[in-house]
C-alpha cells in the first residue's frame, strides 16, 4: 500500500479510478436533485439556493471527469503495470537462477507445460494491484460517500442498509473464495495433465507401437475435462456473487425510499432522499466488482506462494584461486542423497585432470554436481569450504547443456574478442558449422545443431571459461570415440593451468587425464 | 438417365466447395454442435431477455415512486413492493440464464477437449509429435474455454446488445419519445466511433501478439537453459537481455491499450454525455426554458424515467465491447481447432504386405527402403551409419510412422517397443514383471542397484524421471519382454550402457528371439553380430532437412 503511494504512476491512477468513480455517482446524483429541484421550482416559483447554471455546469464537469477519469485510470494503471512487470519479471528471474531447484536434478521448468502456469503465476501478481487494489480503493472512496450522504439524510436506513450490504457482500466473498479455491484445484488438475501430456508426448512413438496410445491420451485428457469442469464452476460462483452483487444498490435504493416514505417525507423533504437513493443506484456499479476483487487478490496471493517456491538462497562468494583438492573417502551417493554403496579417494591439481571413470548409475555425475556445489555435498565440509564458494570458483559442462535462442557469440557466453571465440570453436572443430549457419551473429536454436554440436558447443564455453575449476560431465557423449578423444585432447592441453575433473564411462576418453579413477560396477555381481 | 443425374450434381457441388472457405470457416467444429447446445443457447437467451425486461420494469417502478414522492402523493410503498419483485425476478432469471449459458459451453468446451484427444489419440504419430508439447497443453487449456464462449456467450452477447438497447429505446419512447430521438441519435455516431477505434486497436493488437509470443518464446527459453545458463556463470547477462524483450513489449503493450482503452472510453463518452444532455434538458424542460424541442412540458416522473433508463441503452453495448477481446481470441481458436478435426484418419492406411516383410515401400522422411524379408521369430538387427534412417525404419515397420508408398507387414500377435524415451513408469515393477520382479532386475543386471532395493515393491514415478537413460532403457526393455507380445522393437537397447550392462541386454534379446520375433535398431556390433538376420542400410543424404 505505502508501496503503491510512493510510485507516481500508481498514485496517478489511483487518483484517476477515485475521481472518475466519484464523478459517476455525483454525475447521477446531481441529475437526479436537478430534475427534482426543477420539478419543485415549477411547481412554486420560490427563491431557491441553487441556480440552474450552476448545476448544469456541475453536471457538464462530473461527466467529463468521468470519462477523462476513466480512460487516465485504465491507461496510466496499466501503463504502471507493465512497467512493474519488467522489474519484477527481472526479478523472477535473477530469484529462479539462484534456486537451489534448478541446480538439483530434475529441473522441472525445463518443460513448457510447467512453464505456462509459471507465467500465468507471475502474471496473476502482476495484475493484482490493478484488479485488485485499485478498484478496491475506488469502492472504499464512493462507499465511504455515499454512506456518509446516507448518514446525513436517512440516519434511520443505515441499520437496514448495513445488514443487507454485509449479508451480500460477505456472500459474494464467500463465492469468490469458493471461486478462487476451485481455480486453484483446476490449477492442479492442468498441470496434472500437462504432466501426463507431456510424457505421452514424448513417448508417443511407444505408446503408438505398444499399441497403447488411446488408452493413455483418455486418462491424460481425462484430468483435463476435470479441470475445464472445475474452473466453469469456478466461474459460475463468481458469476453467482456478482448476480447478487449486482441488485444490492438498487436494494438499497429501495430501502432508502421505504424509510423516506415511512418517515413522512414528502414533496421538497423528498428531494434529498430521492438524491441519496438515486446515488446507491449509480454507485450499484461499483458494487459487482467486489467478487473479482476478491478472487484477483487470492490469485494474486496464489501466484505469490507459488513463485516463492523459487526464492533464492544464493549467497554471493568470492571465487578460489586454482584450487587443490584432496578428496579422502567421500560416499557415493544417488541425485537425492540415498547411498549408492561406495567410497572414493583423489586428489585434483592444477595441470593433472582426474577421470573418473565407471558404469552408469554409480554417482559419478552426482559426485561431479556435489563438487561443483549444485548439490549438497552431504559428508562433512565441502572440500572448497562451502558449496557456494564451490558454485564461484567451478565451471560445470553438462553433458545435456541446451542452446539459447540467439547466435552463437551469445551461446558461448564469453566477452572475449572473435579471436578467441573463434579459436576455442576451432578447438572443438565447430568452424565449418558456424560458417554454415551464417557466422557468429547468425541466429541459432536447439533445433539448429544435432547432439554432437551442442556438446562440442558446451565444451567450447568451458575453454572460454575463466573459472579455475573445470569440471565435465560426459565430456564424450553424443561424439564418436575417435572425434571425442581428439577434441577433448585439445580441450585438456588449453586448459592445462586449470584443474580439471571430468567422467566418462569411455576408458579411451579416461586416459587423456593425469589419474583416472575407477568408481567400479554399481552392480558388483560377476 | 444417370449420367444427366451425375452432370447435376458436379455444378452444384462445385458451387458449394467454391463458396465454403470463406463463407464458413468454422464448418467442422460447426458440424460437432450438437442441438443441445444449440438449445441451451437460446434459454440462456431467454433468460437474459426475461432479466433486462424484469429490470427495466423495476426502473420504471422506481421512478414512477420517486415521481409521486416528490409531488407529495401516496401510495408508495406498493410500488417499492413491485419493484422489489421485479428486481428479484431480474436477478433470478439472470442467475438461471448464466447457468444454461454456462452447461452449453461445458458441452462445446468438452466437444473440444474430444477433439484434441482424437488429435493426440489417432493422427499420425509424425503430425501429432510435429506439435510440441508445451504448445498442446497451452491450446487444450485454452481452446476449449475460448471455443466455448465464440459459440455460445458471444453470439448471445451479441444478440442482446441489440436487443437491449432496442427493448429500452422502445420504452423510453412510450415514455416521452423525443428523448428516445435524442438516445437513438447517438448510437450510429458511437458504433462509428467504436468501429474505427476497434480496427486501429486491431492493428496494434496484432502487433502487441507479436511482440507477446517473442518475450514469451525467450523467457521460456532461458527458463529452459537456466541448468546450462548458470554452469556458465551467466545470470546477469541474461537477465539484461530478458531486460530489454520486457521494455519492447511494454511499449507495444502500452500502444494498444491507449487504443483499447479508447474504446471503451467512446462508450464511456456517450453514456455520460448522453445522460447529461437528457438531464439538462429534461431539468430546462420542466423549468420552462428548453434547449431542446420536445422537452417542453415533460412531467417529472417521465423525466426520471428516462433518466434512470438511459444508462441502461449503452448497458449491453458495452457488455458487448467487454467480449471484444475474447471474440478475436474465440475466432483464433476455433479457427486452430479446425484442422484437428481433419488430421485424425477414419482408418488404418497401412497395405498389408502377404508375408513378414517390407516391399516397396517409400517413406516421405528417409525415402525408398529395400525389400525385407522377416522371419517368424528371431532377432533381426537393422544397421548403418548414422541418419540412414535405422529408427526411421523400425517406426514403419511398428505402423508408427505410414509408408507413401508400398506395403508394410502388421505385426500378429500384439507388439512392444522399448527405448530409452519410450513412456513408462507410474507402477510397480511387479505391476510389469510379475512376481518374478527380482529375477528380471538381475536378467537387466539392475538387481543390486539400491534404486530397485525393494524389488517388486519399487515404485516407479510416471515418465521414471528419477531414473538415468541407462535405467530407463532397461526398464524399457524389460517391460516389453515382459509383456506377452510376439514382436518386439527395440530402438537403440544397448546404448548409453557399460559394457557389462550391454551385454546382459544383448542376452536377454538373444534368449527372447528363440520365441518371439525381436527387431532392434543399433550400430552396436556385438548386437549385430549376434543377429540371425542383420539389415544393413547405407548412408544417404537426408532428404527432408
Amino acid at each position: 500500500m505505502t508501496e503503491l503511494m510512493r510510485d507516481r504512476r500508481w498514485l496517478i491512477a489511483l487518483c484517476a479510478a477515485v475521481l472518475s468513480a466519484v464523478s459517476a455517482v455525483v454525475l447521477v446524483g446531481v441529475s437526479a436533485w436537478f430534475l427534482g429541484a426543477a420539478m419543485l421550482a415549477a411547481a412554486a416559483p420560490i427563491a431557491t439556493a441553487w441556480s440552474p447554471p450552476a448545476l448544469v455546469f456541475a453536471i457538464r464537469i462530473a461527466a467529463f471527469l468521468r470519462i477523462g477519469g476513466k480512460y487516465t485510470e485504465r491507461s496510466v494503471g496499466h501503463a504502471a503495470a507493465l512497467n512493474d512487470q519488467v522489474a519484477h519479471r527481472q526479478h523472477v528471474f535473477t530469484q529462479m537462477a539462484g534456486a537451489r531447484s534448478v541446480r538439483v536434478g530434475g529441473w522441472q521448468l525445463a518443460r513448457a507445460d510447467r512453464l505456462q502456469h509459471f507465467i500465468s503465476d507471475v502474471e496473476a501478481v502482476d495484475f493484482e494491484r490493478l484488479r485488485a487494489v485499485l478498484p478496491l480503493l475506488s469502492l472504499a472512496v464512493v462507499g465511504f460517500l455515499v454512506v456518509v450522504a446516507t448518514v446525513a439524510i436517512t440516519p434511520s436506513a443505515l441499520f437496514p442498509l448495513t445488514v443487507l450490504a454485509s449479508v451480500a457482500v460477505s456472500g459474494a466473498v464467500v463465492l469468490a473464495r469458493r471461486a478462487a479455491r476451485q481455480t486453484e484445484r483446476a490449477a492442479d488438475l492442468r498441470q496434472i495433465f500437462g504432466e501426463r501430456l507431456g510424457l505421452a508426448h514424448g513417448g508417443m512413438v511407444s505408446l503408438q507401437a505398444g499399441g497403447t496410445r488411446r488408452r493413455v491420451m483418455r486418462e491424460t485428457f481425462g484430468a483435463a475435462s476435470q479441470a475445464e469442469a472445475v474452473h466453469r464452476t469456478a466461474r459460475l460462483s463468481l458469476h453467482l456473487a456478482e448476480g447478487f452483487l449486482a441488485a444490492v444498490g438498487p436494494v438499497c435504493a429501495l430501502i432508502i425510499m421505504a424509510v423516506g416514505v415511512f418517515e413522512g417525507r414528502g414533496g421538497a423533504e423528498a428531494l434529498p432522499v430521492i438524491l441519496v437513493a438515486v446515488c446507491w443506484l449509480a454507485a450499484a456499479e461499483l458494487f459487482v466488482p467486489i467478487a473479482r476483487i476478491h478472487f484477483a487478490a487470492a490469485e494474486g496471493r496464489r501466484g505469490r506462494a507459488a513463485l516463492d517456491a523459487f526464492a533464492s538462497t544464493d549467497e554471493k562468494a568470492p571465487a578460489q584461486p586454482a584450487p587443490h583438492l584432496a578428496l579422502r573417502d567421500v560416499p557415493l551417493l544417488d541425485p537425492l542423497g540415498k547411498s549408492l554403496g561406495g567410497r572414493i579417494t583423489f586428489d585434483v591439481c592444477p595441470g593433472a585432470p582426474v577421470a573418473l571413470l565407471g558404469p552408469s548409475g554409480c554417482g559419478k555425475t552426482s559426485l561431479l554436481k556435489r563438487l561443483a556445489g549444485w548439490q549438497e555435498w552431504r559428508a562433512g565440509p565441502h572440500p572448497l569450504k562451502r558449496e557456494a564458494i564451490a558454485r564461484a570458483t567451478s565451471h560445470l559442462s553438462l553433458h545435456d547443456a541446451a542452446i539459447l535462442a540467439g547466435s552463437m557469440r551469445h551461446n558461448l557466453f564469453s566477452d572475449a574478442p572473435d579471436k578467441d571465440l573463434l579459436a576455442a570453436l576451432d578447438a572443438v572443430e565447430l568452424v565449418p558449422r558456424v560458417v554454415e549457419v551464417g557466422g557468429l551473429d547468425a541466429e541459432i536454436r536447439q533445433d539448429t545443431l544435432s547432439l554432437g554440436e551442442m556438446r562440442r558447443v558446451a565444451l567450447a564455453r568451458a575453454l572460454l571459461s575463466s573459472k579455475e575449476l573445470i569440471l565435465f560431465d560426459e565430456p564424450g557423449e553424443h561424439l564418436d570415440t575417435e572425434q571425442a578423444q581428439k577434441i577433448f585432447a585439445r580441450v585438456l592441453e588449453r586448459c592445462a593451468d586449470k584443474s580439471i575433473v571430468f567422467v566418462t564411462h569411455d576408458e579411451a576418453l579416461a586416459s587423456l587425464a593425469a589419474h583416472v579413477v575407477c568408481m567400479g560396477s554399481a552392480d558388483p555381481s560377476p | 438417365m444417370r449420367p444427366t443425374a451425375r452432370m447435376r450434381h458436379i455444378p452444384r457441388m462445385m458451387r458449394r466447395s467454391r463458396k465454403k472457405p470463406a463463407q464458413n470457416k468454422l464448418a467442422p467444429l460447426a458440424a460437432h454442435l450438437t442441438p443441445i447446445i444449440q438449445r441451451l443457447r437460446r434459454l440462456a437467451l431467454v433468460g437474459q431477455g426475461t432479466a433486462l425486461a424484469l429490470r427495466l420494469v423495476a426502473l420504471i417502478v422506481f421512478a414512477k415512486a420517486a415521481g409521486i414522492m416528490l409531488t407529495g402523493g401516496a401510495g408508495i410503498l406498493p410500488y417499492l413492493s413491485f419493484a422489489l419483485v421485479s428486481l428479484s425476478g431480474a436477478v433470478t432469471a439472470s442467475l438461471i440464464a448464466a447457468r444454461f449459458s454456462s452447461q452449453a459451453e461445458q458441452v462445446a468446451a468438452r466437444e473440444v477437449i474430444g477433439i484434441y484427444e482424437g488429435f493426440a489419440a489417432r493422427a499420425p504419430v509424425a503430425t501429432a509429435a510435429d506439435m510440441p508439447a508445451g504448445e498442446l497443453v497451452m491450446r487444450v487449456e485454452r481452446h476449449p474455454e475460448a471455443c466455448a464462449s465464440a459459440l455460445v456467450s458471444i453470439p448471445n452477447a451479441k444478440t442482446m446488445a441489440s436487443l437491449g438497447a432496442l427493448l429500452t429505446l422502445t420504452v423510453i419512447a412510450c415514455v416521452h419519445w423525443p428523448s428516445a430521438i435524442v438516445l437513438l441519435s447517438s448510437l450510429p455516431l458511437m458504433i462509428v466511433a467504436m468501429i474505427i477505434v476497434g480496427k486501429l486497436t486491431k492493428r496494434q493488437a496484432d502487433r502487441q501478439e507479436e511482440a507477446l509470443h517473442k518475450l514469451s518464446a525467450r523467457f521460456a527459453d532461458k527458463v529452459r537453459c537456466l541448468p546450462t545458463i548458470l554452469s556458465a556463470d551467466a545470470v546477469a547477462r541474461e537477465r539484461d537481455r530478458l531486460g530489454d524483450d520486457l521494455r519492447t513489449y511494454r511499449d507495444r503493450a502500452a500502444d494498444v491499450l491507449r487504443f483499447a482503452f479508447m474504446n471503451s472510453t467512446v462508450l464511456d463518452a456517450f453514456q455520460a454525455i448522453g445522460i447529461a444532455v437528457l438531464a439538462i434538458s429534461t431539468a430546462l424542460g420542466i423549468l420552462g426554458q428548453p434547449t431542446l424541442v420536445g422537452f417542453a412540458g415533460i412531467g417529472l416522473t417521465q423525466g426520471l424515467i428516462v433518466l434512470v433508463l438511459a444508462s441502461e441503452v449503452y448497458a449491453p453495448l458495452r457488455k458487448y465491447a467487454e467480449f471484444y477481446h475474447k471474440m478475436s481470441e474465440g475466432k483464433t481458436a476455433l479457427e486452430a481447432v479446425d484442422p484437428l478435426v481433419e488430421a485424425v484418419p477414419s482408418h488404418d492406411a497401412r497395405i498389408p504386405a502377404e508375408h513378414f516383410a517390407l516391399r516397396g515401400a517409400v517413406s516421405s522422411i528417409a525415402g525408398p527402403y529395400p525389400d525385407i524379408t522377416l522371419p517368424k521369430v528371431g532377432l533381426v538387427v537393422i544397421s548403418g551409419p548414422s541418419g540412414c534412417g535405422k529408427t526411421c525404419l523400425l517406426r514403419l515397420l511398428a505402423g508408427v510412422e505410414p509408408a507413401d508408398y508400398g506395403q508394410v507387414f502388421r505385426a500378429a500377435g500384439g507388439q512392444a517397443w522399448a527405448a530409452a524415451d519410450g513412456y513408462l513408469g507410474g507402477y510397480r515393477l511387479r505391476d510389469v514383471f510379475g512376481r518374478s520382479a527380482r529375477d528380471r532386475l538381475a536378467a537387466l543386471a539392475m538387481q543390486s542397484d539400491p534404486r530397485f532395493a525393494d524389488g517388486g515393491d519399487t515404485r516407479i514415478g510416471l515418465g521414471a524421471v528419477a531414473l538415468s537413460g541407462g535405467q530407463r532403457l532397461r526398464l524399457s526393455v524389460g517391460a516389453a519382454l515382459a509383456s506377452r507380445a510376439q514382436t518386439i522393437f527395440c530402438d537403440e537397447p544397448t546404448a548409453k550402457l557399460d559394457d557389462f550392462g550391454a551385454q546382459s541386454i544383448r542376452d536377454l534379446l538373444k534368449e527372447v528371439a528363440q520365441e518371439r520375433l525381436v527387431i532392434a535398431a543399433s550400430h552396436d556390433r556385438a548386437l549385430i553380430a549376434a543377429a540371425d538376420v542383420e539389415v544393413a542400410l547405407e548412408h544417404r543424404e537426408r532428404i527432408a532437412t
